[in-house]
Formats: structure tokens, C-alpha cells, sequence
């Protein structure tokens, strides 16, 4: 059966929104991500570049002008306030199992000993 | 000319079509129009139906370009945060299996856990003990280490961690407190394994969480390879690449800057599996009076390990081996640590305190 006119923009449109959904679903690999956890459960996951207040059980996580900052904490060390998170270095806060990390490809990294 | 059979049924659908037009358009009977009208919608739905999941189809393969070679888990264990990346084809299986690994292996480990051997070792007053194969294997590297590095790595320091409070800052022993207990406590430890029992002996109250990390992460590197998969694993910083990145590219590891989050002091290339554990003293710790307590036990002197280096990594094909070596090092300090780890045939990379740093290799 000769395909008509109707066959082609039928393939055409599956092509294009095959392509499409290429583009979309592919990982942003320059956009930065934070990951908020405590206790090992994701409170907050979101782009770095858009600002965010996130509370934990024991304190807030800032995301404010593209940095990640703990705003406040209970712990007693207060070590975690200290810092600000980076690709290199996430905010660890042992007291209150709090764990802040920056994501993405951005590091080109597989991982980060310390 | 003769005309295929395809052809011909195509004329007579388009002789029907004709046919159901002409009808719909001609033929006076409501029934006759509502039937054609009938099969309209269907033909129509149908199509409409091909159509979208034709697209759906096309939409969903390409979503699983993306899903179906990678899959990641990460939680809360022994005292810190852990994730272990898969990548192959039964990747989402097989990182579900690292977990349920993770979690089994960190209370069979851990010596505040009553179910655990570790802590009937330690309550069983120089008794033997039944434990499993994991344990045993365990303890019997830990004593090999013990050996290896004269001591420097200790596995049997539960009574000064106990001293130190678990270094929450709530309690800064007196130098001499901390000095009579670290003399009192002895690692003597026998093993049976043909009957897989163990009997811990004298003062010393076992403790592994100087080598328990790395030797879990050893044991998944082997549980990822068997499910026909390659990944990272990292505990707490402790890093294990397991098999082959693909597409000869090797896996990147970075070993941070402790005195700098905005770079990293060492970037290391590593192709297929190794471990890549650091040891500092900036990792954990309190303040009190102005001073500066950290976690990592010289086993000579029961205070913190003051050889003046800030951080040490070690690269080994072994997770335990590094783990237990990373302390070692930092605990004999830059000269007898690189003695060490050359002897011991792994790289390592020392960072002082003021920032200088070197390295040693077999």
C-alpha cells in the first residue's frame, strides 16, 4: 500500500515529539540541583538558582542567590552554620542527620572523598 | 494490466467508503444513517487510538533511554549519610539490594546494637561467640591490620569513645584518665573458623568504625558486580568505584579541600574498581574552651591524634584495607604514615594542617 499524504505527517509528528521528548527528559547537565535530607528522607529537591526557605526537624536550610546556607540549627556544635554547601562539599549536620548537597553534573565528578 | 490482491482490497475500502457517504448523504432512513454514522466513530476512535499510542510508544522508548541503565539509592547509616549509584541493565535491582545490604551489614556491625555479634562479643566476658561468616572475615582483617600497622589502627577503642562521650561535646576527659584507659585497652582476639566462633579477651571493647565503611563497601562492590552491573559506592566520603565506567572513560574521584569547600585538593582517574577513603580531623568534632576536639583517637595517648596533618587518603583496591589504613596514617603522622602505605603497597595523600600537602605510591 503506497503511503498517503496523511502516513507521512503521522510519522513526522511521532519524530518530532520522539526528538521532543529527548530534549525534555534528557538531565540538564549544567543545572545545578539541592538535595535536602534528613534521617535519609529527601525533604527538598530543587534548583539551585531559585530560593527557598526549607524546614527540618531542629532548623531551616536557606537557598538564597545561588547559595545554600543552614539558616539555623539546634545542634549543639552549631558546626553546620559554619559553612556554605558547594559541588565539593555538602552541609552535614551528624546532631540533627541533616545532609545538603548541590547535584548535577556540574562537578563532572563520580564522587568526592573526605 | 492485473492488479495485485493488496490494490484490490484497497479499492474496495475506498468503494465502502464511497458507498457509506453516499448513504449517509442520500439514504432517507434515520436507521440506515445512524448505522454509518456508527461505523464512522468508530473508524475514527480507532484510528485516534493507533495514533496516540503510536506516540505514546515512540515517547516512552525514549524515556527509557534515560531510565532504564542507572538507578541510585541513598539514606542514613552508621552515623552517616550513604549512596550508591548502579549503572546496567538490572540496575534499579541491584541498588535495592545494596540497600537492604547496607542496612543488614550496619547493624550486624554496629556495637551499640544488642542483636549484633560485635556486641555479644563485647558482653561475652572472653567467652566464645557464634558469629557469621561476614563478622569473622571481619575480624580476622582487623586483626591482621592491628598487626600490620603496630596498632596505629585499633579496632578495640569502645572504652575511649565511651570516655569522649561519643564525641557529642559533652565531656573532655582529663590527659591522664584518657592515658590509663588507652594503656588498658589490649586487642586480643581469637578466632575459629572452622567453627565460626571468636573470643575477644582483656580490656579492649571493639569498636569498628575505622574499618566498617570499607569493608561494607567491599562486599557491595562484589554484590554489584555479581548482578552484571558497575557503580559508586559512597559511605560517608568513603568512596568505592566498582567495575568499568564504560566507554573507556575512567571514573573521576575527588578528594576535597578541607580548608577550602570551593576546590578540591586532589582529583584522581581511576578505571575499574577501587577504594578512595579519607581520614581528617575536620570530619567531626567539637569546640570546647575555645579548642578544638577531634574524633580520630591516637591509641598511644587516648586524646585526639595530633601528628599535624589535617586529612589522609588512601587508594587501594580494598575498602577495608583503605579505611583502616586512612586512620593508621593519620595517626602516625606523614613520615611513618607514607612508610606505611608504601610498605603496604596503596597510594596515599597527606595534607598538613597548613594547607601543604604530598603524595606516595608502590
Amino acid at each position: 500500500m503506497k503511503p498517503r499524504l496523511l502516513d507521512y505527517v503521522v510519522m513526522g509528528l511521532c519524530v518530532a515529539l520522539s526528538l521532543a521528548a529527548l530534549v525534555l527528559l534528557a538531565p540538564h547537565a549544567d543545572t545545578p540541583y539541592v538535595r535536602v535530607t534528613q534521617g535519609g528522607k529527601t525533604l527538598y529537591y530543587g534548583r539551585l538558582d531559585v530560593d527557598a526557605d526549607v524546614d527540618f526537624e531542629g532548623g531551616t536550610v536557606c537557598i538564597c542567590n545561588s547559595e545554600v546556607r543552614v539558616l539555623n540549627s539546634d545542634c549543639e556544635d552549631g558546626l553546620c552554620m559554619k559553612g556554605r554547601a558547594s559541588v565539593y562539599f555538602p552541609l552535614i549536620c551528624l546532631p540533627n542527620r541533616l545532609c545538603v548537597t548541590i547535584e548535577g553534573e556540574v562537578s563532572g565528578l563520580d564522587g568526592i572523598s573526605s | 494490466m492485473r492488479r495485485s490482491g493488496r490494490s484490490k482490497g484497497v479499492a474496495r475500502e475506498q468503494l465502502l467508503r464511497l458507498s457509506y457517504t453516499a448513504a449517509f448523504i442520500y439514504h432517507p432512513c434515520v436507521l440506515c444513517t445512524l448505522k454509518y454514522t456508527t461505523i464512522y466513530v468508530i473508524i475514527i476512535f480507532m484510528k485516534t487510538l493507533c495514533l496516540l499510542l503510536a506516540i505514546l510508544i515512540c515517547i516512552g522508548c525514549t524515556a527509557c533511554i534515560f531510565t532504564q541503565n542507572s538507578a541510585g539509592v541513598s539514606g542514613y547509616a552508621m552515623d552517616t549519610v550513604y549512596s550508591v549509584n548502579c549503572y546496567g541493565p538490572r540496575a534499579l535491582d541491584c541498588a535495592e539490594a545494596c540497600e537492604d545490604m547496607i542496612k543488614e551489614l550496619a547493624q550486624g556491625l554496629d556495637w551499640y546494637n544488642e542483636q549484633s555479634y560485635i556486641y555479644a562479643l563485647n558482653h561475652a566476658k572472653g567467652s566464645w561467640v557464634s558469629v557469621d561468616e561476614a563478622t569473622l572475615d571481619l575480624l580476622a582483617l582487623c586483626t591482621e591490620l592491628y598487626e600490620q600497622t603496630g596498632g596505629a589502627f585499633h579496632p578495640a577503642l569502645g572504652g575511649l569513645i565511651e570516655l569522649w562521650d561519643g564525641f557529642s561535646g559533652e565531656a573532655v576527659p582529663q590527659r591522664e584518665e584518657a592515658l590509663a584507659l588507652a594503656n588498658s585497652c589490649d586487642f586480643s582476639l581469637e578466632l575459629d573458623p572452622t567453627e565460626g566462633k571468636a573470643k575477644l579477651s582483656g580490656n579492649g571493647v571493639l569498636a569498628l568504625g575505622a574499618i566498617a565503611k570499607g569493608f561494607i563497601a567491599d562486599r557491595l562492590s562484589e554484590l554489584i558486580l555479581s548482578c552484571g552491573c558497575s557503580g559508586v559506592v559512597d559511605l560517608g566520603g568513603n568512596i568505592m568505584t566498582v567495575g568499568e565506567k564504560g566507554g573507556g572513560k575512567p571514573w573521576t574521584v575527588g578528594i576535597r579541600d578541607p580548608q577550602n569547600p570551593e576546590r578540591l585538593a586532589k582529583t584522581l582517574e581511576l578505571y575499574g574498581s577501587w577504594a578512595v577513603v579519607t581520614s581528617g580531623s575536620y570530619e567531626r568534632g567539637f569546640t570546647a574552651d575555645g579548642i578544638y576536639y577531634h574524633h580520630i583517637i591516637d591509641p598511644k595517648t587516648g586524646f585526639c591524634s595530633d601528628s599535624g596533618l589535617i586529612s589522609v587518603s588512601i587508594i587501594s583496591p580494598s575498602g577495608a584495607v583503605a579505611d583502616a589504613l586512612a586512620t593508621a596514617a593519620f595517626v602516625l603522622g606523614a613520615e611513618k604514615g607514607a612508610e606505611l602505605a608504601v610498605s603496604m603497597g596503596v597510594s596515599a595523600f597527606f595534607i598538613y594542617e597548613n594547607g601543604e600537602s604530598f603524595e606516595v605510591g608502590p
